[in-house]
C-alpha cells in the first residue's frame, strides 16, 4: 500500500432503501473506506449484505443517503452481466471504454494482454463467456481508470479465464490504479492485497494472509 | 479514439434491421400517401375543372338595356353592346374565359330557331389556355340543333335560307334534350349581318375563376370588377352552377387534406412507439454507455439518430414507390393522369421532412434513454 493521496475516500457513508410495505432497509451504515493507488481490495459478504451498493457508491453511480465520497481520477466498471454491445465487434466494444481522445494503441495492448487479439473482429455472441468477461475487463481498463470497480468478475469463469482476468486487475494496480472487487472467491486466489468484510451494512477490514 | 455515435447508430440499425425496416415501412407508407394525395389532388382538380368546365359558363354579361326579370323569363337579351367590350374584358380578374355572342329568335321555314352568332373564345389577359367553349363556325355556314334541323327538313351540305341570306348546313347535331336542340350556330359576322347589327353583341358568356369562390357574395365582387370596364352592363351569375363548382372543389380538397392529418399523426405515434420499444430493449446498453462516461445527450442523439435514419429510409422508400407506381395508382383512383409533382424541391423536402418528423416523434423515447440509471444495471442482473 502506498502513502499517496487516496484514490477513493468514503466517509460515514450510509445508504437506506425504502422497504415495500413501509420502513427502510439499511444497506450501509456509517461506512468509511480509503482506497489508494496500488490497492487491490476485495469486498466479501453474503448475498444482500450491501456489496453491490458499496460498489455503486464507490463508482459514483449511486448517491449515498448520508456521508460523502471523493474520487481522484476516473472510474472503470466491470458489470456482473458484462453488457457488451452485440452489434459492435470486440475491438469496438473495448474502444467504447476509451475517452474521446484515447489512443487506439491502448486498445491493441489490452486485446493482446487479455488474449483477445485474434478475436478482435468477432462479435460478442461468437465468443465464450470467459472471453466475453475478458472483453468487459479490457473495456473497463481502456481508459486507465484510477479506480476499477468489478462486481463478481470471475464468478462464472474457468480457472484459465479467471487467471487472465486476475492478472489484468493486478497489472492495473501495479501501474498505479486501484481495484475494488466484490466476490465470493478467496482473497489469495484473486491475488488481492486488502480484504473487506461486509456484514449487515457494516464494513470491516481483515488481515490478508500472505 | 472512442466509438462514434454515428458508428453505434449505423451498426445498431443494421443489427436490428427487422424493427428498423418495419418502422421505415410505416414512414414510407405515410410519405407515399402524402405524395399520392398531392398527385390525386392535382389530378382530381384537373378532372374536376374539366367536368365543371363542361357543365358550362356560369357568368352572363348582358347589354345595359336588358331587364333582368324579363331575361330570367325568356333568357333573351334586350338591346346590344359594342363588340369591342370583349377586348376590354380581357383586363379583369373574375373570369378566365369569355365567349362573345349575338343571340336572337329567327324563323326558319315554319319553325323558330335560336340563331346564335359566336366567335372564338377569349381569355383573361396573360392567360394561355386551350379554347373549349367558343365554336369556330365558318362564314356562310350554319350548324343546326337536332329539333330545328328536323323542323326545317335540313340536310348536311344543303343550303338553308335565313332572312334572305343563304347558308350551307355544315353539321346537324345529335339531340341533347336541351335548348341546344333549337339553336342554329353561325359565325358572329353572319349573325351580325342577318340581324343587321354590325359590330354589336348582346351576350357575353364567361367562366368565373376561383378567385371569387371564397368570398361571401361573389356576384357583388364580380359586378364591382366589371362595372368600370363595361359600364351599365347587366351581370348574371348562375348561382347554382357556381356554388356547385365551389362545393365540389372544396369537398375534394377537404377530403384530401383531412385524410392526411390522421395518417401523419398515426405515423408519428407508431414511429414513437417503435422507438420506445427499441429504447426499452436497449436500456442496459444505454446504461453501460452512460457508466462508461458517454454524455446523456449523446445517448439521446443515438436514439434520435436511429429514427433519423428510419425517416430517411422511409422518405426514400416513399419517393421510390410514388415514382414507380404513383401514376398508375392515381389513374386508378381518379381516372386521369396526375400532374408532374416530382420537382427537385419536392424530392428534397421528401428526404428532409420525414427524418425531422421521426426525430421529433422519438423525442420522448430519447429522453427516456438519456434518463436511464446505470446503477440499476449492477443491481439487477
Amino acid at each position: 500500500m502506498t502513502q499517496e493521496r487516496p484514490i477513493l475516500t468514503l466517509e460515514n457513508v450510509s445508504m437506506s432503501w425504502p422497504r415495500p410495505g413501509g420502513g427502510t432497509v439499511e444497506a450501509l451504515t456509517k461506512t468509511g473506506l480509503e482506497v489508494r493507488a496500488g490497492d487491490c481490495c476485495v469486498v466479501r459478504g453474503p448475498s444482500g449484505s450491501g456489496k453491490t451498493t458499496l460498489l455503486l457508491i464507490a463508482g459514483g453511480l449511486l448517491q449515498p443517503s448520508t456521508g460523502s465520497r471523493s474520487i481522484h481520477g476516473t472510474v472503470g466498471f466491470i458489470f456482473q452481466t458484462l453488457e457488451l454491445l452485440p452489434y459492435l465487434d470486440i475491438r469496438e466494444n473495448v474502444r467504447l471504454g476509451l475517452p474521446a481522445d484515447g489512443a487506439r494503441e491502448r486498445v491493441e495492448e489490452l486485446l493482446e494482454r487479455l488474449g483477445l487479439a485474434d478475436r478482435a473482429r468477432h462479435r460478442p455472441w461468437q465468443l465464450s463467456t470467459g472471453e466475453c468477461q475478458r472483453v468487459a475487463t479490457a473495456r473497463a481498463l481502456a481508459s486507465s481508470p484510477g479506480l476499477l470497480v468489478a462486481d463478481e468478475p470471475t464468478g462464472n469463469l474457468d480457472e484459465e479465464n479467471a487467471r487472465i482476468v486476475h492478472e489484468a486487475l493486478a497489472h492495473h494496480a501495479s501501474e498505479g490504479g486501484a481495484v475494488l472487487v466484490a466476490t465470493h472467491g478467496s482473497v489469495q486466489a484473486l491475488g488481492m492485497t486488502r480484504s473487506l468484510e461486509l456484514l449487515a451494512g457494516a464494513l470491516t477490514e481483515q488481515e490478508v494472509a500472505t | 479514439m472512442n466509438v462514434s455515435s454515428r458508428t453505434i447508430i449505423l451498426r445498431e440499425f443494421c443489427f436490428r434491421w427487422v424493427t428498423a425496416f418495419a418502422a421505415a415501412s410505416i414512414v414510407a407508407i405515410a410519405v407515399t400517401m402524402v405524395l399520392l394525395s398531392e398527385q390525386v389532388s392535382g389530378a382530381n382538380e384537373a378532372a374536376t375543372r374539366r367536368i365543371q368546365r363542361d357543365i358550362g359558363l356560369n357568368i352572363v354579361i348582358l347589354p345595359p338595356q336588358t331587364e333582368l326579370d324579363a331575361w330570367w323569363i325568356d333568357r333573351m337579351p334586350r338591346g346590344s353592346m359594342p363588340e369591342e367590350w370583349i377586348d376590354r374584358l380581357e383586363d379583369q380578374d373574375v373570369a378566365n374565359r369569355l365567349v362573345p355572342m349575338l343571340v336572337s329568335r329567327v324563323r326558319i321555314g315554319a319553325s323558330e330557331c335560336l340563331l346564335t352568332g359566336i366567335a372564338e373564345e377569349r381569355f383573361k389577359r396573360g392567360k394561355s389556355m386551350k379554347p373549349v367553349f367558343g365554336r369556330t363556325i365558318e362564314d356562310g355556314s350554319i350548324m343546326l340543333g337536332a329539333t330545328v334541323a328536323s323542323a326545317a327538313d335540313a340536310r348536311e351540305g344543303e343550303p338553308l335560307e335565313i332572312r334572305g341570306r343563304s347558308l350551307v348546313v355544315s353539321r346537324i347535331l345529335e339531340p341533347t334534350g336541351s335548348e341546344e336542340d333549337v339553336r342554329g350556330w353561325v359565325s358572329l359576322r353572319d349573325a351580325q349581318a342577318i340581324l343587321e347589327l354590325p359590330g354589336r353583341l348582346n351576350e357575353i358568356r364567361a367562366l368565373e375563376c376561383h378567385c371569387s369562390e371564397d368570398v361571401e357574395d361573389p356576384l357583388e365582387v364580380i359586378r364591382a370588377q366589371l362595372e368600370p370596364i363595361v359600364p351599365g352592363a347587366r351581370v348574371v351569375r348562375m348561382n347554382a352552377l357556381a356554388d356547385a363548382r365551389r362545393s365540389q372543389r372544396m369537398m375534394a380538397e377537404r377530403i384530401v387534406s383531412g385524410s392526411l392529418v390522421p395518417v401523419l399523426v398515426l405515423c408519428g405515434v407508431i414511429v414513437g412507439m417503435l422507438s420506445l420499444v427499441n429504447v426499452r430493449e436497449r436500456r442496459r446498453e444505454m446504461g453501460v454507455l452512460i457508466a462508461l462516461g458517454r454524455r446523456r445527450s449523446s445517448v439521446a442523439v443515438i436514439v434520435m439518430g436511429r429514427t433519423f435514419l428510419i425517416g430517411l429510409a422511409g422518405g426514400a422508400g416513399g419517393l421510390l414507390i410514388t415514382s414507380l407506381a404513383g401514376v398508375a395508382i392515381t389513374e386508378g383512383i381518379v381516372g386521369a393522369p396526375p400532374p408532374a409533382i416530382m420537382t427537385w424541391e419536392v424530392m428534397i423536402a421528401t428526404l428532409l421532412f420525414p427524418p425531422v418528423f421521426c426525430m421529433l416523434a422519438s423525442f420522448y423515447p430519447a429522453i427516456i434513454a438519456a434518463m436511464v440509471d446505470p446503477a440499476r444495471l449492477m443491481r439487477m442482473p
